[in-house]
């Protein structure tokens, strides 16, 4: 039999409608109604609760994941509505997919830190581990998040033959950005990871590009905490930055932040790895990332740049050919994050962007993705999170 | 110790230098990061102003798609849920209502939900009603003529609360649709639910798809003014062609009913003036019969006397048979009284028929009418040069008597059974049939009662089966049929007396007619 997949998208407004037109489109699509695994993605103008029970009832109780999204990615189309829902579904005999979920809250709210979050996953995903694991797809609430304390958490009770790379994303958010939902089979989880552990005879090609280019010198972080800076160079991070912003738009800050971000390299890097700057304090006088940070590393002032992320969309497109070497894939996973969709890029450059990349990959594949907060793939050997990159993963026999 | 310090005034100098060029640099570093960022938010700018184009475009595309769909119809229901739509899924609000105005003498500002969209099954606005007089956030909005008269009220506008909560959208833009210089005649209210409002276009005073509203608003007031003066122009088409044919059926049934009541007045007066010598012949025959009767005795007391009858009597006698006679003179009386009795039967049907013109309601014997008209068709049951004798089978039911107008009635007797026969002359002259028969049945069904007449003719293509009522249709030659008498027992039994009247056909095997009236006429009297 091999793989059959099918990718169905709906934006009906109701949302026992979008869910049931989603999964009867990927059912065609795939010529099967009797999948062994379901990806879900969706933006946030749907009842999450519902929206995944009706999944459920049309799907039945394989394993499924997903996340809520800024907007969903499909063949032809990146759709950043509020009504937009995205399944794909995968029946194999090659693949194998196991999900887990944790919340990061325990008992009485109290806020677990990642690494504990990181360690008791693990321990869950280490508790039922095929021989043949591939790739942990991992979606998680980006609100709070610590990735690199997540993933040192799960590397440290999640023990494996050889890297096991996690590749995935943190949730879209509704527009306060208050809340994010994780799906795992029945459950709807809003401050939680959840994961799927791919494994089988199967293989992965993947490709992380950003398009972002420095502006001005390298500073050296001299004052951190977790995922806090405060001095650059001896000086408070405000002083240097306003080197770079006015007052003004220090205080628009998120309408600034479109344009400009951290860029961090450590030697033997050739790559940056992208950091959004997603708070700032200016009483505390610092600024926030989604990664720790630690005193001595490199840090550039990035701008980001129309021309280099289309570009680097040829490149990662390139990158995944090379993988595949002609070999036709059974599914693409597009983890991308919102800041390169339609607010920053316009929707005229992102559908172009988009086609250029399906057209370059395959523009017949199933193939499904969502607008991301923090998109996650490794670099080298090394499990990382990035911002406003796009990570595409194909997956082929 | 001097060329140590000039030594180090030296190195001094090379510092200073050294440090001159780097604040050099750091000056040339600074002004090209400021140049850098200030060609970004150039680029930003740009490329929102890009988008904000691409924005304004698509929307005068989606204007000229609405604008094109639009002209595609001339209801204007359809118009308002193309408005609607666009409302909805291309300017992305939650919900949209609209309400049309009610027709109220001396009332221009009463206006009720007629349809709406985006709104949770509880909270369906079918019952609403909104009178503009009531809010004065209005402010005579029915009298506005300006094209920008759009009340906008985003969330939480303390005048506008209560309006919120009356149309079901906690922000709104509520605008009129309306020809120019008269009252709206409908009201379109847009918006959102607070609890949903982040995930739609949010109500703003100067929000850019103010203007593609207040386009596509032009573009329907602008279409449902078109709709209605279409529907206006065709209604007085529509009323046009129905008095022509009404005045066309009514001419014609003028004729026919002048022509039936013409025929009915003959054969009134044939009946009454045959009826009167009729009943002189038969009342006299009884007489005739009697005189007859004692004249015979008389001779034969001649005959048994015992004086001889004289030679020349005898001869007479024997000349005229008179024993034949007397035998065969009883049988002569007896077959005139036959005769006498059949010309009193048709007188009677006569008269029957004759009641053809009478159009009140009377309770009647419809086997009476049958058979009247059967009288009269009797000549065409006969075998003809054009077909063999048409048997005639009747089914009839013990029936009540009808509270119906018989003439009419028996008109339509008339007009199916004349059709049955023509059909089936003309199956005998096609040799389709040799054996031509009329089945005439009656039953009492529920509350009335169902004649039949069923041919065994050529049957009635299907394809015109469904204009065989219509006025002026006719499948005969020129010249043979009017093609009024379907029509007019359409009339006769639909109109006049609340029935039914269906027509059921095979081809080659027959038709069937099937007439139901109640027994109890429906006829408001």
């Amino acid at each position: 039999m091999g793989t059959l997949t099918g990718v169905g998208v709906s934006h009906q407004r109701n949302v026992v409608k979008a869910a049931q037109e989603a999964v009867k489109k990927a059912f065609l699509a795939a010529g099967t109604e009797e999948p062994d695994f379901v990806l879900l993605f969706a933006s946030l103008g749907y009842d999450p609760e519902k929206l995944l029970l009706f999944v459920r009832q049309a799907t039945g109780n394989c394993p499924l994941v997903g996340c809520s999204g800024q907007g969903v990615i499909v063949q032809g189309e990146a759709d950043e509505s509020s009504f937009s829902v995205a399944v794909m579904v995968i029946k194999s005999d090659e693949l194998r997919f196991k999900t887990h979920h944790i919340y990061h809250l325990e008992k009485g709210d109290k806020r677990l830190n990642f690494e504990q979050v990181g360690e008791a996953l693990g321990r869950k995903i280490q508790s039922d581990l095929p021989t043949n694991p591939i790739a942990l797809f991992l979606f998680t609430d980006g609100l709070t998040l610590n990735f690199d304390r997540l993933a040192i958490g799960l590397q440290s009770t999640l023990q494996t033959q050889n890297f096991l790379p996690i590749l995935g994303g943190a949730a879209g958010s509704n527009i306060d950005m208050k809340l994010t939902y994780q799906f795992c089979d029945d459950r709807v989880l809003t401050d939680g990871t959840v994961v799927a552990l791919m494994s089988g005879t199967a293989h992965m090609a993947w490709a992380v590009n950003h398009g972002c280019v420095p502006i001005g010198t390298e500073y050296k972080i001299t004052r951190a905490v977790g995922t806090v800076i405060y001095e650059l160079d001896h000086r408070p991070v405000f002083d240097v930055l306003r080197q770079y912003f006015t007052e003004d738009e220090i205080a628009r800050w998120d309408r600034t932040m479109v344009s400009f971000c951290f860029g961090f390299k450590s030697q033997g890097d050739d790559e940056f790895s992208i950091r959004y700057l997603s708070r700032k304090d200016e009483v505390a006088g610092s600024v926030m990332l989604q990664t720790e940070v630690t005193e001595g590393t490199s840090v550039w002032v990035m701008r980001r740049d129309q021309e280099l992320i289309y570009q680097g969309t040829e490149k990662l497109a390139q990158s995944i050919n090379t993988q595949l070497n002609g070999r036709s894939p059974i599914a693409i996973f597009q983890f991308d994050c919102y800041g390169r969709g339609k607010s920053v890029l316009t929707e005229h450059q992102k559908s172009r962007n988009l086609h250029q990349l399906q057209n370059n990959i395959g523009n017949h594949l199933p193939w499904i993705g969502f607008y991301s907060h923090g998109e996650i793939a490794p670099i080298g050997q090394r499990n990382t999170l990035h911002n406003y990159t796009l990570v595409l993963v194909a997956i082929y026999s | 110790m001097n060329l140590k310090l000039e030594m180090l005034q030296a190195e001094n100098q090379k510092l200073h230098h050294k440090l001159a060029a780097l604040h050099h640099i750091e000056s040339e570093n600074q002004q090209l990061i400021s140049q850098v960022t200030r060609l970004v938010k150039v680029e930003r700018s740009m490329i929102e102003f890009q988008d904000k184009l691409d924005v304004q475009i698509k929307s005068y595309r989606q204007l000229n798609e609405i604008a094109k769909r639009l002209k595609t119809t001339f209801v204007p229901s359809e118009i308002l849920d193309i408005a609607v739509e666009f409302i909805l899924y291309d300017l992305n609000f939650e919900r949209c209502l609209i309400l049309k105005r009610d027709v109220i003498p001396d009332r221009l500002d009463v206006f009720r939900a007629v349809l709406w969209d985006g709104y949770d099954d509880e909270e369906i606005p079918i019952d609403l009603t909104l009178s503009i007089a009531d809010w004065p956030c209005l402010g005579g909005l029915e009298h506005r003529n300006d094209s920008q008269d759009f009340l906008i009220s985003p969330l939480n506008v303390p005048i506008d609360l209560d309006l919120g909560k009356t149309l079901g959208i906690d922000e709104f833009i509520l605008c009129p649709i309306r020809s120019p210089h008269t009252a709206p005649q409908y009201l379109i209210a847009v918006g959102n639910t607070t609890h949903q409002a982040t995930l739609f276009s949010r109500v703003m005073p100067q929000a850019d798809y103010l203007v593609v509203l207040s386009n596509l608003l032009a573009q329907v007031t602008g279409a449902i003014a078109q709709a209605l003066l279409y529907q206006a122009t065709h209604d007085q088409a529509e009323t046009l062609k129905m008095m022509i044919a009404k005045l066309q059926s009514t001419q014609s049934q003028l004729i026919q009913t002048e022509k039936m009541s013409s025929l009915g007045q003959l054969v009134a007066g044939i009946a009454h003036e045959i009826n009167n010598p009729v009943n002189f012949i038969y009342a006299n025959l009884a007489y005739v019969n009697s005189y007859t009767s004692d004249l015979f005795k008389l001779i034969s007391a001649y005959q048994d006397s015992d004086s001889a009858l004289t030679e020349s009597v005898q001869d007479t006698l024997d000349e005229i048979d008179f024993d034949f006679l007397k035998v065969d003179f009883l049988k002569v009386i007896a077959s005139m009284q036959v005769g006498a009795t059949r010309i009193q039967d048709i007188v009677l049907s006569l008269r029957n028929f004759s009641r053809m013109d009478e159009s009140e309601f009377k309770q009647v014997n419809l086997h009476d009418g049958i058979e009247s008209t059967l009288l009269i068709l009797q000549h065409r049951l006969k075998a003809s040069h054009d077909h063999p004798l048409i048997i005639l089978t009747k089914r009839y039911a013990d029936l009540p008597l009808i509270d119906c107008a018989a003439g009419l009635l028996n008109q339509v007797f008339m007009n199916l059974l004349s059709n049955a026969i023509d059909a089936m002359e003309s199956a005998c002259q096609k040799h389709i049939i040799q054996h031509p028969e009329i089945q005439i049945c009656t039953t009492i069904e529920s509350d009335g009662v169902t004649i039949r007449i069923i041919d065994n003719g050529t049957g009635i293509p299907e394809q015109i089966r469904h204009r065989l009522f219509d006025p002026f249709f006719t499948t005969k030659p020129i010249g043979k049929g009017t093609g009024l008498g379907l029509s007019i027992s359409y009339q006769i039994i639909v109109e006049k007396h609340q029935g039914t009247l269906e027509c059921h056909s095979a081809i080659d095997r027959g038709t069937e007619f099937r007439i139901w009236i109640p027994i109890k006429s429906r006829v408001q009297k």
